[in-house]
């Protein structure tokens, strides 16, 4: 598939690498000139320098025909404005981010971003559907899988 | 129809409290509405006027529990007049998409974003265009063909 990362810290350039290995197509973009050049020298991918958030950055990229674009900034309502500008005006099949504030898992999701991920959310689930001690010692077993 | 010898006031909230968000919140106050400005730094209180007779919350507005805590289930009009336009996005949408504010305003530097709020009954600010529709208008020239309102 073809997917745009969108971010430049550890976890898009962890992610990029599991992308290609897997064969996919991946651009990138970074907003910061030093992390666009680390993603630039790690791999053989298009990368570009910019605020993914605004619109021209994206068009540069030209995101018509993209099947995914995966928003990991450290900010939740850039990821959000990355996803939203990704559906309405690139049409950009499939939306994931990641967020810090784990409220924004059920938000983002009512506002188009298809996959919202948070940690804290994740381990408040295996906590809630882990009734006794006992299934959430389990619950952190299948965590930790 | 509530009757009775109180005034029905309706609530408004602002977020961003620059000068732009202490003007607003004086004259939506003025009107008759209960205000809670919010922004995440104290000093920007300073820019609202002496005769504002609101409230004032001190907090990050993308949290969406502090503005649950300003009062955005029961508020009819919402201003996201911060200065940053992703956070003004998205108070804009989760007032009026998820919390069905009736009269939501976002301001937009970037009036390229406008496309993103297009069909959610969200009123953009723009200074730019504000700018240039004042220009065309003092000046006196014609609006082009296919101008936008």
């Amino acid at each position: 598939m073809k997917i745009a990362v969108a971010g430049g810290n550890a976890q898009a350039f962890y992610l990029v690498g599991v992308l290609l290995s897997e064969k996919h197509e991946v651009e990138a973009v970074c907003a910061d000139r030093r992390e666009a050049q680390h993603m630039a020298e790690g791999y053989d991918i298009p990368v570009i320098c910019g605020n993914p958030t605004n619109q021209s950055v994206l068009e540069d990229l030209d995101m018509r025909g993209f099947d995914v674009m995966i928003a990991l900034t450290d900010c939740d309502v850039d990821n959000l404005v990355i996803c939203q500008t990704a559906q309405r005006l690139f049409g950009v099949r499939r939306r994931v981010c990641t967020v810090h504030n784990p409220r924004n898992v059920e938000l983002f999701g009512q506002l188009g971003v298809s996959v919202v991920i948070s940690g804290a959310y994740l381990v408040a689930q295996a906590i809630i559907q882990a009734s006794t001690v006992e299934s959430l010692d389990k619950a952190f077993d299948e965590l930790s899988d | 129809m509530m009757l009775g010898n109180i005034p029905r006031r309706r609530t408004a909230l602002v977020v961003g409290c620059g000068p732009l968000g202490a003007s607003l919140a004086k004259d939506v106050y003025e009107h008759g509405y209960d205000v809670t400005v919010v922004d995440s730094e104290s000093p920007a209180f300073r820019h609202l006027d002496a005769s504002f007779g609101g409230f004032t919350l001190l907090g990050d507005a993308t949290d969406i529990a502090i503005l649950e805590k300003a009062g955005l289930s029961k508020a009819s009009l919402v201003l996201a007049v911060t200065d940053n336009d992703n956070c003004n996005v998205f108070i804009a949408e989760v007032a009026a998409r998820i919390f069905g504010c009736a009269s939501v305003f976002a301001r937009l530097d970037d009036d390229r974003k406008e496309a993103l709020l297009e069909g959610f009954n969200i009123e953009v600010l723009c200074s730019r265009l504000l700018c240039e529709r004042q220009f065309v208008k003092s000046i006196g020239f014609e609006p082009e063909e296919g101008e936008g309102r």
